[in-house]
């Protein structure tokens, strides 16, 4: 799937990054920093929940709070759910 | 007797206001506001529709999977995340992945309809985003 920032799969990324220099990639690292950005941004929806309900009373915070369950699916994909394993 | 129509019926109506006859005609900054208002009209009509269908789906398999009637959904909920994070609940535990997986795809049909990694979940590439 295309997950490298949307633009491309990791392969691409990879081997763009290689050949540009760069120090080969160990792919369980970057598994593991991919699983804690998606992470991170679920979190900033659930604050921007929890901001909303705390005063700021605008539309636009509720709907991010509400788009914390993209996290949850990005998450389960990433943790091989969709291949019948819970990593 | 509850009068009609209903509430996802005038959510419906008013986002379609917001966005068929009030944004076109404001500038760029005011119309993005409304267009997001629309958006959030939107959800609250879907979670009005099947927000409570949905929850009760949920609440019945975590009563499964933790082999417990009494508790509210969060209460359950909290119990099966803790569950799962000290591995009292085993990963692979029989209807624990299905549970996930369903309760999530619910949650972004009200929250998320168009939300690319549904397709990619599922498999189908067809599907296309509900209103």
């Amino acid at each position: 799937g295309d997950v490298a920032g949307g633009f491309g799969p990791v392969d691409d990324l990879i081997e763009g990054y290689e050949m540009a220099g760069g120090p080969a990639v160990d792919r369980a690292e970057l598994h593991f920093w991919m699983v804690l950005g998606v992470l991170q941004w679920g979190l900033v929806c659930v604050r921007t929940a929890l901001e909303f309900r705390d005063g700021r009373f605008a539309v636009e915070p509720a709907v991010i709070g509400r788009r914390a369950s993209e996290t949850e699916l990005d998450l389960l994909m990433l943790t091989g759910a969709k291949d019948g394993e819970l990593l | 007797m509850r009068t009609i129509p209903t509430a996802p019926e005038i959510l419906r109506a008013v986002s379609h206001y917001l966005r068929e006859t009030l944004a076109p005609g404001l500038p760029p900054a005011d119309r993005f506001g409304v267009l997001v208002a629309a958006n959030a009209v939107d959800i609250a009509a879907r979670e009005a529709m099947t927000g409570a269908a949905a929850d009760e789906a949920s609440l019945g398999r975590i009563r499964a999977l933790l082999g417990v009637e009494a508790g509210t959904l969060d209460q359950l909920d909290a119990c099966l995340a803790e569950a799962i994070g000290t591995g009292a609940l085993p990963l692979d535990h029989a209807g624990l992945r299905d549970h996930l997986i369903a309760t999530t795809l619910d949650e972004l049909a009200i929250d998320q309809p168009g939300y690319a990694s549904i397709a990619r979940m599922t498999g189908d590439s067809e599907r296309a985003p509900a209103a």
